[in-house]
This record gives C-alpha cells, sequence and structure tokens, in this order.
C-alpha cells in the first residue's frame, strides 16, 4: 500500500538509496558532495572538495532547470571563482585546541577582571563615585532659616525679620543690557554709580554673577520674577528690622546685611536667633541651569528661638527721648540710664544717647555704654561705704565726727564740694550733703581692706550676669596696690570705677533690702514649637543687713528731700537716692582735657516708692557743661530721673503707697 | 474452517472490552492554559494601568503639597509682614509722632490722685463693669500669644 501511494504520488526525484541502503534527501547528497574527492589516503583534500562540491551543486541546479523545456534548448551553467588562496598565517601556531584554551582562558582572565572591578566600584568606591555623580547633576542649595524675634516683656516687637528678595545678574545671560538695567533701575530706584557698574560688567561679561541689590522688598522682587527677564535673579531672604525705629537698638544690637549678630543681644544670643540651616537639593541640566521642578528638600530649617526681653518698650522709648533732650539742652557729650526691678533685678530700660561727632546731632548709640563704658562713680560710692559701715555695726546714722571742708592726705589735699567751717556732721548728714571728708572718717572706721570686700560684694570690679558683650569688668584695685590718696579717695568714689550697669546694680541692693540681685535682660525663650521657656531668676546675695539697708534708705530719702538731689523730687512719691559728681580720667590721663577745664561725670541713682521699693533708676550724663551749675548729679541727672519716673509709675502699674507725699509734709 | 467460529465468539468478544472510542475527529483543545494566560495578561495589564494611575496619583498629591507648601511660606511671610506692621503702629515712636502732630505734648508734671472708693463705687453703678468682650479684646491681641500660636503651627518652618 504504502509503494502504491508513493507511485501515486510520484517519487520525489531527489530521494535515492545510498550504499549502505539507506535513503538520502537531495540536500543529503549535495552536501556531501566532497566525499567523492576524497583521497587515496582518506584525507580530504579542502580545495578540490571546495570545487567539487560548487560543481555539483551548480549540476544538480542545472538538471533540475532541464525540467523546464525552453531552458533545455540552452542551459545556463553558472561558473563561480574559486575562493582567493588564503596565506597562511604565521602567528598561527599551536593546535585549534590550543589556541581555543588560550583564547578561553583570556576571555576569562578578562571577564574576571572586568567583575572584579565592577565590584570594587560598587563596594569599596561606591559612595564616592555615588556622591561624585550626584555632584555632577544636583546642586545643594542652604535654605536659610527664620532668625527669631526679639520682644519687649509685653510682646510687643523690637527686632523681627521680614521677608525681602537679593535682586542679581549674571552679565552672560543678559540679552539686552540697558534695557534690563532700565527696568531695574525704575524698581529698585538705583544710583547713577551702581548703573554705571552693572551697565560696565554687562559690557565685559567677565562675571556669572554682580549683585544689584541685597534685602530689597518682597513686593518688589515678586515684580521684578513676574517680568521673567534673561540673567536676572531675584532670591528671598530675610531683612532685619526695628519696628520701633531706634528704640532699644543700644541693648538689641545689629545684624550684619547676611542677618548674623554683630553686636548687643543679637551678637551674643547668636546661636539662640539664628536656628539651623536646611538644604535643598537641586537637578541641574548640562549647562547649569535648574531644572524646574527638581526641588528636593533634603533638611528642614529650623527656626531660631525667640528672645522676650525684660525691656519695656514704652519705657524704653521714654528713657531715650529723656536723655536725648536733656543731653540736648546741657549740651552734653552723652547719657546713659537704666531703670530695673528692684526685687527681680529686670532691667525695664537700658538707654545710651550721645551727641554725633560730625553732625553733632544727639541719637541712640549702636554701642551700650551702659553696660561697656566705666567711669568713677563718685558720690555714688558713698552709698555703699556708708551702709556698709552701718552692717558692720561700726558706725550709726547718728554717729559723729567734726569734718572739715578740706584735709590733706599724703600728697592731696582734699575738698568737699563746697566750703563749710569745721562742724559736727552725723554720718546721715555726711550723705545728706554729700560730704568727702566725713565719708573717708566712715571708711577708716572700717578699713581699706574690709571696704575693699563690700566694694566686691557690691559688684563692682566684676562683670555682671548679663554678660553683655563688651561689658566692662570697671576697676578695683587690690587694697595694698591703691597708692597715694587714692586709698582714701575710693570711699567716695574716685580710684574706682564702674559701669553704671553695676553701679545700679550695687545701689539696687540697699533698695532690695540689702541682698544684691544681678541684673537680667532675658526674660524667656519661645522654641520652634511655641512653647515659653523662662529663664532662671536672677542670682542674688545677701550684702549688707537688713537694717543697714533701711537706715541706708532712710538717709537717701534726705538726700531727695533735703539734700543734694531735691530737683529729683516727684509729688506724690516718695523717692531715695544719690547724686555723683566725679571727675572724670581723660584720655590724656588727668581729670582735665586738652584746653585745661575739668571734665565731669554727673549722676543720680534713686529708686521709688521708698517705703517699698520697686524700680531702681541710674541717670549718668557724661560730660555735662564744665564750669556752670549744670555740672553736678543733682542738676543735670536728678531731674532726668524725676521725669521718668511718672512714666514708669504708668506704665509698669506701680501704686504709689496711699498718703505718701514725697517729700511734702503732711 | 472450523477455527472459524471460534473467531466469530471471540470477535465481539474483545469489541465488548475495549473502551468506547473517541467519536470526535478533531480533538478537543483545552482552554485552561488560554485562560491562565489571558488572566495573567489581564493581571499585568491591571497592574501596570494601576501602578500607572498610583504614581499619577501620587505626582499630584505631591503637587498639591508642593502648592500648600508653597501657601504656607506665603502666608508666614504675609503673617510677618503684617506683624511688623502691627508693631510699626503701636510703636511708641509713631504714636509720639501722631500725637505731636495732633498738637499733643508730653507733661512735665505729674499728679497722683487718690481716688476714694465711694466715688469708684459710684462709677461702676453708673456705667456699669467693663464687659466681657472688651477683656476678650485686650486679652486675645497679645501679639506674643498670637505670634506662638503660629509658630506652633508651623513648627520652625520659615
Amino acid at each position: 500500500m504504502k509503494s502504491t501511494a508513493t507511485r501515486r504520488h510520484g517519487a520525489p526525484p531527489e530521494r535515492r538509496r545510498d550504499a549502505s541502503g539507506r535513503t538520502r534527501s537531495r540536500a543529503e547528497r549535495v552536501t556531501e558532495g566532497p566525499r567523492e574527492h576524497r583521497r587515496a589516503d582518506g584525507r580530504s583534500d579542502r580545495r578540490t572538495s571546495r570545487r567539487a562540491a560548487a560543481t555539483t551543486a551548480t549540476t544538480t541546479r542545472t538538471r533540475r532547470r532541464r525540467t523546464t523545456p525552453h531552458q533545455r534548448v540552452q542551459p545556463r551553467t553558472k561558473v563561480r571563482a574559486a575562493p582567493p588562496r588564503r596565506k597562511r598565517s604565521r602567528l598561527r601556531v599551536g593546535s585549534p585546541r590550543q589556541r581555543l584554551i588560550v583564547a578561553l582562558v583570556v576571555i576569562a582572565a578578562v571577564l574576571i577582571g572586568l567583575i572584579g572591578r565592577v565590584a570594587y566600584l560598587q563596594t569599596t568606591e561606591a559612595d564616592t563615585l555615588r556622591s561624585a555623580a550626584t555632584d555632577q547633576w544636583t546642586r545643594a542649595v542652604t535654605i536659610p532659616a527664620q532668625r527669631g524675634t526679639v520682644f519687649d516683656r509685653h510682646g510687643a516687637e523690637l527686632a523681627m525679620s521680614v521677608p525681602a528678595v537679593t535682586v542679581s545678574i549674571n552679565p552672560k545671560l543678559i540679552e539686552n543690557g540697558p534695557a534690563t538695567i532700565q527696568v531695574l533701575d525704575d524698581l529698585l530706584d538705583l544710583s547713577d554709580d551702581e548703573t554705571t557698574s552693572l551697565l560696565a560688567e554687562i559690557e565685559a561679561k567677565d562675571r556669572g554673577f554682580v549683585f544689584v541689590r541685597r534685602q530689597a522688598d518682597a513686593d518688589i522682587g515678586d515684580e521684578i520674577a513676574s517680568m521673567r527677564l534673561a540673567g536676572v535673579n531675584v532670591d528671598r531672604e530675610s531683612r532685619r528690622e526695628m519696628p520701633g525705629g531706634d528704640t532699644g537698638r543700644s541693648v538689641i544690637g545689629r545684624t550684619n546685611i547676611d542677618g548674623v549678630g554683630i553686636s548687643g543681644l543679637e551678637l551674643q544670643y547668636e546661636d539662640v536667633l539664628a536656628g539651623a540651616v536646611g538644604k535643598l537639593r537641586r537637578e541641574v541640566a548640562p549647562g547649569g541651569r535648574s531644572i524646574p521642578g527638581s526641588e528636593t528638600v533634603t533638611e528642614q530649617p529650623v527656626a531660631g528661638d525667640d528672645l522676650v526681653l525684660t525691656l519695656d518698650r514704652s519705657v524704653q522709648y521714654s528713657t531715650e527721648q529723656v536723655l536725648l533732650e536733656q543731653v540736648a539742652a546741657l549740651g552734653a557729650k552723652g547719657a546713659t540710664a537704666i531703670a530695673m526691678d528692684t526685687d527681680t533685678g529686670e532691667i525695664y530700660s537700658m538707654a545710651s544717647v550721645r551727641r554725633d561727632a560730625d553732625t553733632g546731632q544727639y541719637e541712640v548709640t549702636n554701642g551700650n555704654f551702659a553696660a561697656v563704658d566705666a567711669y568713677e562713680p563718685g558720690s555714688v560710692a558713698k552709698v555703699i561705704t556708708i551702709s556698709s559701715a552701718l552692717s558692720e555695726g561700726l558706725v550709726t546714722p547718728e554717729t559723729s565726727y567734726v569734718v572739715p571742708w578740706r584735709k590733706q592726705y599724703y600728697d592731696d589735699l582734699l575738698k568737699d564740694s563746697h566750703q563749710h567751717p569745721d562742724e559736727v556732721m552725723s554720718v546721715s548728714r555726711i550723705l545728706t550733703e554729700s560730704s568727702n571728708i566725713g565719708t573717708i572718717f566712715v571708711q577708716q572706721e572700717m578699713g581699706r581692706e574690709r571696704h575693699r570686700e563690700y566694694m566686691a560684694a557690691f559688684g563692682l570690679g566684676s562683670k555682671t550676669a548679663l554678660d553683655f558683650p563688651g561689658e566692662s569688668t570697671g576697676i578695683l584695685k587690690e587694697a595694698k596696690d591703691l597708692w597715694g590718696s587714692e586709698r582714701v579717695t575710693v570711699a567716695y568714689g574716685q580710684g574706682v570705677s564702674s559701669t553704671s550697669l553695676q553701679l545700679v546694680a550695687a545701689i539696687n541692693t540697699i533698695a532690695n533690702r540689702g541682698t544684691y540681685v544681678a541684673p537680667k535682660l532675658v526674660k524667656a525663650t519661645v522654641g520652634p514649637d511655641g512653647t515659653i521657656t523662662e529663664t532662671a531668676p536672677s542670682e542674688s546675695r545677701p550684702v549688707v543687713s537688713e537694717q543697714a539697708a533701711v537706715q541706708t534708705t532712710e538717709m537717701m530719702r534726705n538726700v531727695v528731700c533735703s539734700g543734694t538731689a531735691t530737683r529729683a523730687q516727684v509729688d506724690g512719691l516718695s523717692v531715695a537716692g544719690k547724686t555723683g559728681t566725679a571727675f572724670k580720667a581723660a584720655d590724656n590721663g588727668t581729670y582735665f582735657d586738652d584746653d585745661g577745664n575739668r571734665i565731669y561725670y554727673a549722676s543720680f541713682v534713686g529708686f521709688f516708692p521708698a517705703e517699698n521699693p520697686q524700680v531702681t533708676v541710674l541717670v549718668s550724663v557724661d560730660e555735662p557743661p564744665a564750669g556752670t551749675d549744670d555740672r553736678f548729679g543733682g542738676t543735670a541727672a536728678a531731674p532726668v530721673f524725676a521725669e521718668l519716673a511718672p512714666t514708669l509709675i504708668h506704665e509698669l502699674g506701680i501704686v504709689p503707697t496711699p498718703g505718701a507725699t514725697g517729700c511734702t509734709p503732711t | 474452517m472450523p477455527a472459524l467460529p471460534l473467531l466469530r465468539d471471540t470477535a465481539p468478544r474483545r469489541e465488548q472490552a475495549a473502551p468506547a472510542p473517541e467519536l470526535s475527529v478533531v480533538p478537543r483543545r483545552r482552554r485552561w492554559p488560554a485562560m491562565i494566560a489571558g488572566l495573567a495578561w489581564t493581571s499585568v495589564f491591571l497592574g501596570l494601568l494601576g501602578a500607572a494611575v498610583f504614581h499619577t496619583q501620587l505626582a499630584e498629591r505631591q503637587l498639591e503639597l508642593d502648592r500648600l507648601d508653597r501657601r504656607v511660606a506665603a502666608e508666614r511671610e504675609r503673617f510677618d509682614e503684617l506683624r511688623y506692621e502691627r508693631a510699626e503702629l503701636r510703636s511708641p515712636v509713631r504714636l509720639a509722632a501722631a500725637a505731636g502732630e495732633l498738637g499733643m505734648r508730653r507733661g512735665r508734671a505729674s499728679t497722683f490722685v487718690t481716688v476714694a472708693p465711694l466715688a469708684v463705687a459710684r462709677q461702676l453703678a453708673a456705667a456699669g463693669p467693663i464687659g466681657d468682650r472688651a477683656v476678650q479684646i485686650v486679652i486675645h491681641s497679645d501679639p506674643l500669644d498670637q505670634f506662638r500660636a503660629v509658630k506652633s503651627v508651623t513648627e520652625g518652618t520659615p
């Protein structure tokens, strides 16, 4: 059946049986053609075999074409050229197997090397290379942190950061320089010099970044940014502002244009106010331009803490204004004033004003002279001497001495402020009339060593707890280091120097019933989450007995009512105080200026209500007019106190003691 | 020839014992591989579609977050600007200048008076005590408290 079927369909001409009887296909026979050209030794001649194979294949194809009658008439035979004879390579050494093994070994070695290199790059060098690659296509930008605000004790802003912008240009990218600068000039009100400089930069195209304006208004910056000027950049930043003008500038200090504190509390509390900057990573194109939308904040900035000061903005303003008016009226060089809470040491106001050397105008100073400028306190120091002697029990207010108006001590003839006959003076009267000679008598009761210890206990000769930047320690020599008349003049404040801050804290000890309390400027801080952290209470220490303090207070009331400080009286308010008129040491080492005139430092320190002191105020006038009656503490400084006291009472809510009439007899 | 009947007897027996032949000419194709393949393709397609939708949603949410961040920053800036303006308006410098323009001058003398309790009682009886509304205005206008509230929300983000 099978053979019949084969015949029916026609046997394929290609299939033939070989010698072994196996049926082979035509293709097999064609490929096996070269076998017919084997040598007698059984090895094939490759060249001959190839030619034979080509000839056989051609013959086969020709044979198939013969089935077409047309082609049978004139058959065509395709003749192929023999392949070019290859020149045997001299480099071909060894057997193919050996060459193959060598090649495999080489390839394996190369692969192993590559794998090792990849492993090395992916492990040891991975971080370095990854960061290097990241640096190529990203840029890290610092996000400034919001600088903390400085508040007064009632939450009013004294210094704060407001949004601002920095406008800069890239001269290499600006397309129309004059037009661009004209637009910027219209919006930023550039000066002629600035405009000329910018045009020159654009012309030169040397630099890729030029500032146009730092800390410009944010609204103007938004307007410039909305124009999308080529080569003009607007970057956001902040600007430090004081909403109250110069109020408190002496204490708060300043920041530089980058927002870093450079003076005052801004410098002292830089770490607190600054916060922590954040970081933003931005992808950049090969040309260096940022790719929009590629910004990623890698570190969020943390806003700085805020400071809540003990200052009262209204009291601070009033203090500065009263000082400015007084120094302008006197023609003095400058003045300082401090108002301090008697119990807590919190400073309500600390002002420094000075005449500008160039313009002659009086203004609030950038420097806090109340803390950094030391001077000889003069008669104000008599309070320390007499209260110390009272505390030691060496004298009482009624202890009396025969006091001449002048006396020779060592190489100096020391005098009282006014001539008077030798007369019996009580300790109380010595303080009331501010007798220098009488105070020396009291100091001699204690001895210089003991007196020096008391002055140190009152805080002279060492920095206060404020540790204000540039704060002076003043000068308080050891007793053994005093020379000449200094040994006794320290009793009434010559030969010793202190800052206004030290002096107000010292006299506040008397107001605070004999207990020294350190001055304090920072009441609290506000953290990033809005929580308030109160600062520690001021350190305090007993210095003199309460009885001595009360006795001294009574003497100081007499000073105001009938002594040298009558111009410090406030109607309806009991005031205790002490004046001081000190010779001021000039730069030439003497107490005289270059014209031979004496120069003075006039002071008044007082507290009220005298029955229950709540505020202590010190006013110091630097170089009041010499040769006039306005050079004394009672005339130059005490009136400032009298003018300031009602403001303090009103702003601080102090209620005068019922029934108190000041110095007016009831 | 006598063997033929035997063959006749045995042949039917063999036919009866053999299993029933497959009657279908074309063998039935198994469908479950196709179903599994289809299910797999559908799963892959839905998975890819879901991933695309998820990423789209993620991008949209991120854009929304960025927009909210920018708005918070802008509002925070606005808050600081308004705070600054208020501080300026309430500063003693401006108040004194405004008062000076109105012809007001600082008093050179102060007189402290003691108000009799009876006078205070009469005044309260006539005008009434201070209302809660006035107290609230005073209490809730504390700039420091307002600032703290905003700062606690922004958590230090400028």
